[in-house]
């Protein structure tokens, strides 16, 4: 007990910092939480979230049920996966390249351009990806053209869609990441570049042995909380690019909501999928923090 | 050998710059386009003939924007929002982030916290009950229903803890020696230490609130209360031909879906592209730089 | 311990919000149904006050001090038949769907608005929205149920559950024809014939794809949803009907039963073709991915020179038919050719995709009805006064799009403006106009005449040679084909619909596109089949046999 009183007198102001963040999430968050009941109902407006009939795993039997579930779930992971393994790479090499810049202005120009993309619509965007990937009078093709390859229907082709999709998603969101890398660049001590020069090593070196270890912490932290959206590839992008005959490769769980969502109102359905989404993202975020804990002894969060 | 290395340095850096600079006009080369297209006529945009610079110079677009009465109070809102919205989130990030940011040793309940507020990242009610929530609160129509519903930033609380815990334990610990509590230590030592980090979650939360418009339209009833985004939807020309019954041949032929579409980017980005370059001093000027052990 | 009774305390902390919270809601629910009473007593002549939901319109543009919740035309509903329209909330149009969606979800309705034919399904099924059929009978005046048996009462049918209306039908005229248009410019200049048969059709691309020396030319237009009705311009309906192929229709197989049209072999033939146009090169190799927009932009410039669309087609082409005031490209407009001997039958729909509901809880119901008599009054035959529910408080054109604000709004079932418009427009003969929308339609085309070319579009609508001409002759002939099912959407239909759309769209391109054989074709009748199709086909007579 007295242990107890003693902990408490320590650590309160501690727990009290917490409360407003945590009514603010009880409000917002967790009371709103009770909707998720409605994956197991057949949620009928008038008679509320508590009175609506349940309908037990009928919307999850739909969903598993449905003749190409197995392809949308690959498409998915598959599309989802690669843009988290190029979503960490690309701005982690842009982050490391811009700090050898040493002109200042420089280094803010390029920041604030590659930035610019993300505050494009992908309506806007996909007409202009159509264009630059046109088999017929597109730049990519023109260039490839120079190297006698013959014209490829970017986004018309199941071989090339998906990573069409990584690449332009890529391009657009990287500005994001350069910005939280070089925030860490910046957390990094000058003083052990000095001593590594001083031992003679090259700047390569230097990004091998001291700028990556450095960057490591938030490098972990962005891949567990990216792997959260192992089940989100993208649905404003591919609604936009995709078409009948990429749906073999384009189709995504997202994309299917919707399309069933124009036959039905399925706010069962919908939160059946979206709870699917959520339990197997949680599974792979636990999944990496204890990773990231067991071997390399750091906790994320 | 040194001269030797430094040629191959300046190889690298040479390289570096082009590489760079590449990247920076793919990055680039889509937006002078789009604003390009802004400045176009209708009718030469929905032609295709728009590439890097406007075809039949006109500003229809952006005087469909700017003529309207409900853009200046959109925009007022959108200022509103960003401004107490910012002032929230960052107060509620940098207080929740100190106490996660503590060992188990000196906080023995954090990590349970820390997944009390990870786990709602992944799962959320959906837009029904959300939606239910926000309205038996009494705060639909107001502008705290654009504010308070997203003012937890989970992302940005673990970026800011993990800047917290790399701050050398030596400052936190003499300034509690000196009898400061854990606020006063917040506030005088981890607050002005963590500027960088600051700079760039406020960065998001700024952007977040100024990019967001699916709020408004949910939970404002009447447009006067719609912030910037939200009205900005409002004006893209959609053209309905099944109930073309008395539409405007002549707006039709100034403006098109896609020149105006073209100038909400980029009267929705302008106020972003401003600030940003001041909130760029503080990231790069790593002020805590020297004192950061590793 | 302390620990484990630490979180336990957090826990049942959070566990008290939450059901306080909810308790909250429900109270609240109940508070705002109380009220209901002691309005039922009000006095017939006092003014009554219903409420809605409004899309806003870009197009829309008001006069000084008037708003979405106050205006001209909300006051001349209230001054003249005392109804005072309150609005929930307006939205814009493209998101409109999204909030009335919401709006049904969270049981927090207007008192009427406007929902698609499955969300009146929806709401019967939930017991959300008023039986109309008593209040409707009571006060609709006879112009109101003349107006809507124009049509021999089809879409008033549609409306109808187990014979109870729950629904006012958005009525519109259900003969959304399908034309090909073709620049005749390019005819003159090969000296070819205009367009009878398919074959006609063909070889008219064929040439206007030669006539393009720097190959870069298509011969019909095709856009990525080229099988919807939604896509208006640029798709394939009109194609596929030349070869008596309907785009997921309900048809008699000539014993009395309904079958699908998606899965009939007139469908082969009319994929077979494309498919062999497509080899030709006379079809947009990138159309699968091209909205109406990008695909229109080879028309504008020049690369492309015949399109299917709908009548108001013309307004669309405008874009590049007229620059700086001049006629840069010359557009015909044709009925769609055939095939074979036997005339194409377009394909046509019931006219009424949306409907008017209100909901169970309205205090006024009659004040729906009432906007519609006054409606329909004040559409077909304004006074000068009237001319308010069009153009606000000025009374005259200016642009501004007022007519817009009107609640409830429901077109004629029929139109005879192919009839009378081109006639008039010939003889410029002013005094033979019935109806507003003809006079509209006259003056502009008139304007067209008189030197001001941005009118072109309208005269190509409406205009001697015009879209609308053609129609009478559709009509009398009966070259159409109406959907024989127009219920609402089967159980099966709900859960696999969308399967069955995607596996046709999937193979349909491929074919077109000519990445499979068309034989591909008989391996997805037997597929869509299995995946739900009989199933469906089954429901659907059922409902034929009560229906027929």
């Amino acid at each position: 007990m007295k242990t107890l009183t003693r902990t408490w007198r320590k650590e309160w102001p501690l727990h009290t910092m917490l409360i407003p963040g945590l009514a603010m999430l009880i409000i917002f968050s967790y009371i709103p939480m009770a909707g998720i009941i409605m994956a197991f109902q057949k949620y009928i407006p008038n008679r509320g979230l508590f009175g609506s009939p349940f309908i037990g795993w009928a919307n999850f039997e739909l969903l598993i049920e449905y003749p190409d579930i197995g392809r949308i779930f690959f498409n998915t992971i598959f599309i989802a996966f690669m843009k988290i393994v190029a979503g960490l790479l690309v701005p982690i090499t842009m982050a490391i390249l811009l700090n050898e810049i040493g002109r200042e202005w420089v280094k803010r120009t390029f920041q604030t351009l590659v930035y610019l993309p993300h505050f494009l619509s992908w309506v806007l965007l996909s007409g202009i990806l159509i264009d630059v990937l046109s088999p017929s009078s597109g730049i990519v093709n023109q260039v490839l053209g120079l190297f006698s390859v013959k014209p490829i229907f970017f986004l018309g082709d199941n071989a090339w869609f998906p990573y069409v999709m990584v690449i332009s998603d890529v391009w657009k969101e990287f500005g994001f990441g350069t910005i939280v890398y070089l925030a860490a660049l910046t957390g990094i001590n000058p003083s052990l570049y000095e001593a590594a020069e001083i031992d003679g090593a090259g700047r390569f070196k230097q990004t091998l042995h001291i700028t990556l270890p450095g960057m490591m912490p938030i490098i972990v932290l962005m891949v567990t909380l990216n792997i959260g959206n192992v089940l989100n590839a993208g649905f404003d992008q591919i609604f936009n690019l995709y078409s009948p005959q990429v749906y073999e490769s384009a189709d995504i769980i997202d994309t299917f909501v919707y399309r069933m969502g124009i036959q039905q109102a399925q706010f069962g359905f919908a939160t059946a999928v979206g709870l699917l989404k959520s339990v197997v993202s949680f599974i792979f975020m636990s999944l990496s923090y204890i990773l990231a804990y067991r071997i390399a002894n750091y906790r994320i969060f | 050998m040194t001269h030797n290395k430094s040629w191959g340095r300046r190889v690298f850096l040479f390289s570096n710059y082009c590489f760079l600079g590449f990247v920076s006009l793919l990055c680039l080369m889509p937006i002078i386009h789009i604003l390009s297209m802004s400045l176009s006529s209708g009718a030469a945009a929905s032609a295709g003939k728009v590439i890097l610079w406007p075809v039949e110079f006109t500003t229809a677009a952006y005087e469909n924007v700017f003529g309207k009465p409900e853009y200046l109070r959109a925009f007022a809102v959108s200022i509103q929002r960003v401004l107490l919205g910012t002032t929230l989130s960052m107060l509620l990030t940098i207080m929740t982030a100190y106490p996660l940011s503590k060992d188990t040793q000196h906080f023995r309940f954090r990590t349970g916290y820390a997944w009390i507020f990870v786990f709602t990242i992944l799962f959320n009610g959906g837009l029904i009950p959300m939606y239910l929530t926000v309205k038996s609160l009494g705060l639909i129509d107001s502008i705290w229903a654009l504010v308070l519903p997203g003012a937890v930033q989970v992302f940005n609380i673990i970026l800011l803890l993990n800047f917290y815990r790399n701050l050398p334990k030596e400052l936190e610990e003499s300034s509690r020696i000196d009898g400061a509590g854990h606020f006063k230590t917040l506030w005088k030592i981890y607050v002005p230490l963590s500027l960088p980090a600051l700079a760039t979650t406020g960065l998001f939360t700024i952007v977040g609130h100024w990019n967001s418009w699916f709020d408004g339209m949910l939970y404002m009833n009447h447009s006067d209360n719609y912030p910037l985004q939200t009205f900005l939807q409002t004006i893209i020309i959609n053209m309905d031909f099944r109930f073309i019954k008395a539409e405007n041949a002549e707006l039709m032929l100034k403006l098109s879906d896609r020149t105006s579409r073209a100038a909400q980017i980029f009267v929705a980005a302008f106020p972003i592209l401003i600030i940003y370059p001041f909130l760029q001093r503080f990231f790069i000027k790593g002020i805590v730089m020297g004192s950061v052990k590793e | 311990m302390n620990r484990k009774a630490k979180m336990l305390l957090v826990f049942t902390l959070i566990l008290s919000l939450v059901l306080t919270a909810c308790g909250k809601t429900e109270d609240k629910a109940n508070q705002s149904k109380q009220p209901d009473t002691p309005a039922a007593q009000e006095e017939q002549n006092t003014v009554i006050e219903v409420s809605t939901v409004v899309p806003s319109d870009p197009y829309l543009k008001f006069d000084e001090g008037e708003t979405y919740d106050d205006n001209s035309i909300y006051d001349a509903y209230e001054k003249d038949i005392g109804v005072r329209i309150v609005n929930k909330w307006v939205t814009d149009g493209s998101q409109f769907k999204e909030k009335l969606k919401m709006t049904i979800a969270s049981n927090d309705l207007p008192d009427f608005f406007p929902v698609n034919a499955t969300q009146l399904k929806e709401l019967t099924e939930a017991d959300m929205i008023m039986d109309l059929t008593e209040v409707y009978e009571k006060y609709a005046t006879d112009e109101t149920k003349e107006f809507f048996m124009k049509d021999g009462g089809m879409q008033m049918k549609s409306a109808m559950f187990d014979g109870k209306m729950m629904g006012i039908p958005r009525s519109s005229n259900p003969y959304y024809l399908q034309f090909l248009y073709v620049r005749t410019d390019w005819l003159k200049e090969l000296n070819l014939p205009e367009p009878k048969t398919m074959d006609d059709l063909v070889t008219i691309a064929e040439a206007f794809v030669k006539r393009d020396p720097s190959g870069k030319s298509f011969g019909l237009a095709v856009s990525k949803l080229p099988f919807t009705v939604d896509t208006g311009v640029t798709g394939l309906r009109g194609f596929m009907n030349g070869y008596h192929a309907y785009e997921n229709m309900w048809i008699e197989d000539g014993n009395g039963n309904l079958v699908n049209s998606d899965i009939q072999p007139e469908m082969k033939n009319a994929l077979a073709a494309l498919q062999e146009m497509f080899k030709k090169g006379l079809i947009d190799p990138e159309f699968a991915v091209k909205d109406v927009e990008k695909e229109s932009e080879l028309i504008y410039n020049d690369q492309i020179g015949i399109v299917y669309g709908a009548s108001w087609t013309p307004a669309q082409l405008v874009k590049g038919a007229v620059k700086n005031d001049e006629v840069v490209q010359e557009w015909g407009v044709f009925p769609i050719p055939s095939a074979d001997g036997s005339p194409a039958l377009n394909q046509i729909g019931l006219g009424a995709d949306e409907y008017y509901v209100v909901a169970k809880n309205a205090k006024h119901p009659e004040g729906v009805i009432k906007l519609l008599n006054q409606w329909i009054a004040v559409d077909n035959h304004p006074t000068e006064e009237q001319k308010v529910y069009e153009y606000g408080k000025d009374l005259k054109e200016k642009g501004n799009n007022y007519w817009l604000l009107n609640p409830v709004r429901v077109g004629n079932q029929t139109d005879n403006n192919g009839v009378i418009l081109p006639k008039a427009i010939e003889n410029r003969d002013e005094s033979i106009l019935e109806t507003k929308d003809q006079r509209t339609r006259y003056a502009r085309a008139v304007q067209y005449l008189d030197g001001d070319k941005s009118m072109w579009w309208e005269y190509l609508i409406s205009g001697p040679n015009g879209a609308s001409s053609i129609i009478p002759k559709v009509q009398e002939e009966k070259h159409y084909l109406q959907n024989k099912f127009y219920g609402a959407p089967t159980p099966t239909m709900v859960d696999r619909q969308e399967i069955l759309l995607k596996k046709r769209d999937e193979i349909f391109f491929k074919i077109i596109m000519n990445q499979i054989s068309i034989d591909e074709f008989d391996k997805f009748v037997e597929e869509w089949k299995k995946l739900g199709g009989d199933q469906i086909t089954k429901e659907v007579n059922e409902w034929y046999a009560d229906h027929k």
